[in-house]
């Protein structure tokens, strides 16, 4: 007969023995942030003096002058370190409060007592998820208070501090929620640990993955690619599944909000996750973090349907988890074959993928036998192996067909609301922007590949359609690569944007592009956008646009605006009119009447607008350059406030908040260039006009010219005649658009300008014939559209200047090409 | 009481028990035997709720017994294996039960384990196993169930262990009218303990019957005749003869029936010495296997 007493707290018992046995890892969780939450600002506050430099006087700092919170900072990169953490910690308090269910002997014990078995791991997992809490609640308290003893109350301080509070919770909450779970279903330590860890890392992995297969071998796929002219102050700006989904992923959900709520400045303004800058508080985003806090409530729930269902049998065993095992596999078997597949493409597809399938085949194998530890068992499983395999090649199939097929549909030109392409540049290389910026090529973001224009009439769009229709039929490239022969495929990106009637927005970007498609990028100049930028630099009644007074959230077509009206207004009434002869050596400053100003710019209009593309991109004969020069320094943008690393308070100047290098009328950098238009001899109306007000001759005439340099531009590509300095080699590997630059700039040929000396320098061509300086400067051109067999030659004149400039290989002196044949490439580097 | 009906379970494709059916009464010592493997711990475990049958079910005080919060308050397993949280003592793994168990009982705690010589704040793990399973024992009983149930409890014990928790358990059931259940693989070890048997072998339960159920009708003597006296003599006189065993002069029988017709039979041959002789579980067994390939070397060896 039974006592009829029963105990009704069995369930207070397992919460707080659960408490009591698993406290471990929370307590090294809280000192872990601690240093993050606690530390550091109180480290900032003690420093609270400030020594004047002339005086010696000691002041004390008023911190509440410069924050409003500052619970952490650095967060640029701790935030990894901490969100790392909050998984880890997530995972070990799980796997220490659930190992029991996996013990052979614990079962005996556990599933024995009388208590529910839905009962007790409710009861363990509060135990767990309390201790969690607890390790983030404390040091975050304790940074409040510090805060709050430093600088007082105010209404920023709480949001901030809950949503970092709640959010870190979360995170930790997720990884603890999917080991408790995961324990459910399997029989060993190890497979929990090993399982949780694959599901917490799941997305993360996932889309990494399919951001390679398909970066790839999708033709035109936009991942991985920049399409922003802005720099991003923390990360890149490149399209990629792992960003747009992140909050879909532990590992990144938080990450941004940790940045931006770590601390903000007296005014409530928190750093910019994509400028730097200060920017105005707004709310943080609770969202994601409730959504994932209902999610590992749904995962609660589902593992306590899976432990009342658990067989207690399984205890102990590992690999009995059929569906567990299946999925582990596969996860980190798909990652091996992406992985070897990435490292493996340009050696060839077929062995990419068949080394790729050896690898899913071995870590299927070895994963197998370390689960099932059993022949028989193993060989019972191995149809898994092709059904796994099955899979992958389905996904596979699916990114090379381009998503069977969808990836090469062109948008119909009356579902587009306006198009952009890549600017048909007359230079694809490095651009400085000011600050250090966005230079690279080989598919890396380069400020003159990005999507130009604004291409809303019909004609336009089609005109946008009908070269991404050509890069369709071209299909997949292989790019030049550094240091290999020029195989036909010039290493740059063509981007295309499509923004539909219906909102959406479709991007594309073909890496690799023959030459024809770069012809057909020319067709740009006829299209009625251009028309209309020529219209409007020179004809059109110019708008006075303000110089935008903030410098932060200012919209970038604010400031495309105002970069416009300065440019117009260089050309139409402030600029210096500069005539520069063809090889660039000659400079001569046009004093004009406003009617005679009035004239040029009528001609030029007419010339421009009329001029057909292989004139303006690769013109048989250049005469010169007529340049619009801002001989004033433009203010570019007021000063702005950075909050520093170490928490102090900085005047910048707003470059990284201004839109980027749009390249605004010509392809250039406004920073760094001037309105210039290339005079061609078909150029009637400019050339009559000059010769009309007496300054044709100042752009036939040259320097003394002392020496020429040369090489030709297929030596660049493979042969290290800049070992040491590796971008001005992909620049000469892409100087098939080019046109001549200005100025003292030696530094292609002579091999790092200064870092070399004479005894240095490797053999290339040079020569002081007069005669050969002559023939070589007559055949010149100041813009071209070169092929690998063309020339880049240097003029050195006598006054000490240097100029860069082409030759096409049918103008060039034989004596000078046999010279440039015998160029060696550089052994040294500096 | 525990009832045990129709209990079948399954390990994957492996049937570990099959259709097993059972009583334990209140104030009842149930003894399950069987050879190594042959389900007996299986059987056991269902019966605590660490298994879920895939057929039948256990009920105990006729409810259901698995998951069964209030029921299994009530109900005490000492495995084979045995479990001790890590460096844990007695005293904590007492705290531990006394969190679960309505009706744990410290003092009885103390002094079981002051009979037993343990140390209750020594470390487990420092133990014998012999200790650490009167360790066990100990706050089992501490925990003052209504069913008991010891797998191979006795293993690794010493005579006077055994003697002293075998007198412990049969206290404890008629002290409590506890339903209890003890399974060893040696028949011996149960002898004189239990009241009830349980015989695994095949998965199934071949035999399940109260130790006076097995004795009734069964009957040894030992017999002195002046003369050679054959088994077919003695069967002759209508005595169904089990065992005969001449050493001499003197023989040893086993015989099914009635002891006081057998004797009276017996008689009539004018045997110079008639002894009744008790009889062990071991013949009783044998006698009831008979006809069967159980190879009883396993259980009886000792």
């Amino acid at each position: 007969m039974t006592s009829r007493k029963s105990l009704q707290n069995n369930f207070g018992f397992a919460y707080r023995s659960g408490l009591r046995d698993n406290s471990l890892f929370a307590i090294l969780n809280t000192v872990y942030l601690g240093l993050f939450f606690v530390v550091m600002p109180i480290m900032t506050f003690r420093n609270n003096t400030s020594t004047n430099r002339e005086t010696g006087a000691v002041s004390v700092i008023n911190f509440k002058e410069q924050f409003s919170f500052m619970f952490t900072e650095g967060m640029e990169i701790y935030r990894y370190f901490v969100i790392a953490g909050l998984l880890g910690v997530g995972l070990l308090v799980g796997i220490t409060t659930f190992k029991f269910i996996t013990g052979k002997k614990t079962v005996n014990v556990y599933y024995s007592l009388g208590i529910k078995r839905q009962k007790l791991f409710a009861a363990k997992y509060l135990s767990g998820l309390t201790l969690i809490a607890a390790s983030v609640l404390l040091p975050m308290l304790v940074s409040l208070i510090v805060n709050i003893s430093v600088l007082g109350t105010n209404k920023f301080m709480f949001p901030a501090f809950a949503y970092l509070t709640l959010g870190m919770f979360s995170v930790a909450a997720v990884s603890y929620t999917i080991t408790a779970m995961v324990f459910t279903l399997v029989g060993t330590v190890f497979e929990g640990a090993l399982f949780s860890g694959i599901l917490i890392l799941f997305p993360e992995i996932l889309f990494q993955s399919l951001e390679v297969l398909i970066q790839k071998l999708v033709l035109g796929t936009p991942l991985g690619t920049d399409f922003s002219t802005s720099s991003i102050y923390v990360g890149d700006t490149a399209a990629s599944l792992a960003k747009t989904f992140e909050n879909f992923n532990p590992l990144r959900y938080l990450s941004k909000g940790l940045f931006t709520y770590s601390l903000a400045d007296a005014k409530g303004q928190v750093v910019s996750y994509d400028n730097g800058g200060a920017v105005a508080w707004s709310a943080p985003k609770f969202l994601p973090v409730v959504l994932w806090l209902v999610v590992a409530a749904v995962l609660f729930l589902g593992g306590m349907f899976f432990y009342k269902r658990r067989k207690a049998e399984i205890g102990g065993f590992i690999g009995k988890n059929r569906v567990m095992n299946f999925i582990g596999i596969f996860l980190i078997g798909i990652f091996g074959f992406v992985l070897t597949f990435n490292m493996l493409h340009a050696k060839g597809m077929a062995v990419a993928i068949a080394v790729g399938a050896a690898v899913f085949a071995v870590i299927y194998v070895g994963l197998s036998f370390l689960l099932l530890r059993n022949v028989r068992q193993f060989v019972k499983e191995l149809p898994a192996l092709p059904v796994q395999l099955a899979i992958v090649a389905v996904i596979f199939v699916f990114f090379a067909t381009g998503y069977f097929g969808a990836a090469n549909k062109i948008p119909e030109t009356a579902d587009i609301q306006s198009a952009q392409i890549t600017m048909p540049n007359t230079n694809y290389t490095t651009v400085n922007t000011g600050g250090g910026g966005l230079y690279f090529m080989m598919g890396m973001p380069s400020a003159n590949t990005q999507p130009y224009g604004e291409y809303t009439s019909e004609k336009d769009i089609d005109f946008v359609r009908s070269v991404h229709e050509k890069l369709v039929e071209t299909g997949k490239t292989e790019a030049t690569k550094l240091d290999s022969e020029f195989n036909g495929t010039y290493p740059i990106s063509v981007k295309i944007v499509y923004k539909l009637k219906n909102g959406k927005e479709v991007l594309r970007c073909y890496y690799g592009v023959s030459a024809e498609i770069l012809k057909e990028l020319q067709k740009a100049d006829k299209t009625d956008y251009q028309q209309s930028v020529y219209k409007k630099i020179f004809k059109d009644e110019v708008k006075v646009v303000e110089m935008p007074k903030e410098t932060k959230g200012v919209p970038t077509a604010t400031w495309k605006a105002y970069e416009e009206y300065l440019y117009i207004r260089q050309v139409r009434e402030d600029g210096d009119v500069r005539l520069y002869n063809k090889t660039l050596s000659t400079e001569t400053q046009m004093e004009l009447t406003a009617e005679q100003r009035t004239k040029l710019l009528d001609c030029l209009y007419k010339d421009l607008s009329a001029q057909t593309a292989e004139n303006r991109y690769n013109p048989a004969e250049t005469l010169g350059v007529i340049s619009f020069v801002n001989s004033e320094i433009v203010e570019m943008g007021d000063t702005q406030t950075v909050i520093m690393q170490n928490g102090s308070v900085t005047e910048e100047y707003a470059d990284s908040v201004m839109p980027g290098q749009e390249e605004v009328f010509s392809g250039k950098s406004i920073y760094y260039s001037q309105p210039d238009f290339f005079i061609t001899s078909d150029m009637t109306n400019t050339v009559e006009f000059l010769k009309s007000v007496g300054y044709y001759d100042a752009i036939v005439g040259d320097k003394e010219l002392k020496a020429v340099y040369g090489v030709q531009v297929a030596q660049m590509f493979t042969r290290s005649y800049l070992d040491n300095w590796i971008y001005n080699r992909t620049d000469f590997a892409c100087e098939f658009l080019s046109e001549s630059s200005t100025g003292n700039h030696y530094d292609e040929i002579t091999a790092a300008g200064s870092y070399y000396d004479e005894s240095d320098r490797p053999h290339v061509f040079n020569s002081s014939d007069k005669a050969l300086l002559e023939e070589i400067r007559k055949n010149t051109v100041t813009r071209a559209m070169l092929s690998p067999t063309d020339y880049i030659v240097v003029f050195a004149y006598a006054d000490g200047t240097y100029v860069k400039t082409y030759v096409h290989a049918d103008k060039m002196p034989e004596e000078a090409k046999a010279g440039i044949a015998k160029n060696t490439p550089s052994d040294s580097f500096y | 009481m525990i009832e045990v009906q129709g209990v079948t379970k399954r390990f994957g494709d492996f049937t570990a028990i099959s259709d097993i059916s059972f009583q334990v009464g209140n104030g009842s010592l149930y003894g399950l035997i069987g050879y190594n493997g042959a389900g007996k711990t299986t059987l056991l475990k269902t019966i605590t709720g660490v298994y879920k049958a895939e057929a039948g079910r256990v009920l105990l005080d006729g409810e259901d017994a698995f998951d069964n919060e209030r029921m299994k308050q009530h109900m005490f397993y000492v495995p084979d294996d045995i479990y001790f949280q890590a460096y844990s003592n007695m005293e904590k793994m007492a705290k531990f039960y006394n969190g679960y168990y309505p009706d744990f009982s410290f003092d009885t705690f103390h002094k079981l384990a002051e009979v037993f010589g343990l140390d209750t704040k020594a470390r487990l793990n420092g133990f014998s196993k012999g200790m650490q399973r009167q360790a066990e024992i100990v706050l089992g009983f501490a925990t003052q169930p209504s069913f008991m149930l010891f797998d191979e409890t006795f293993d690794g014990l010493d005579p006077a262990k055994r003697a002293l928790i075998k007198n412990m358990i049969h206290e404890y059931m008629e002290e409590k009218n506890a339903s209890i259940i003890v399974s060893s693989h040696d028949l011996h070890e149960l002898e004189g303990l239990c009241d009830h048997f349980g015989l695994i072998n095949g998965k199934k339960l071949v035999l399940d019957a109260s130790i006076s159920d097995l004795s009734q009708n069964r009957a040894k003597f030992r017999l002195v005749f002046a003369e050679d006296v054959s088994e077919a003599q003695i069967r002759q006189l209508g005595i169904d003869v089990k065992s005969f065993k001449k050493d001499g002069k003197m023989l040893v029988i086993t015989v099914k029936g009635d002891e006081a017709e057998v004797a009276a039979k017996l008689q009539t041959l004018s045997p110079a010495m008639v002894e009744s002789l008790p009889l062990s579980l071991e013949e009783v067994f044998l006698d009831e296997m008979e006809g069967t390939d159980y190879d009883f070397t396993q259980i009886f060896a000792k």
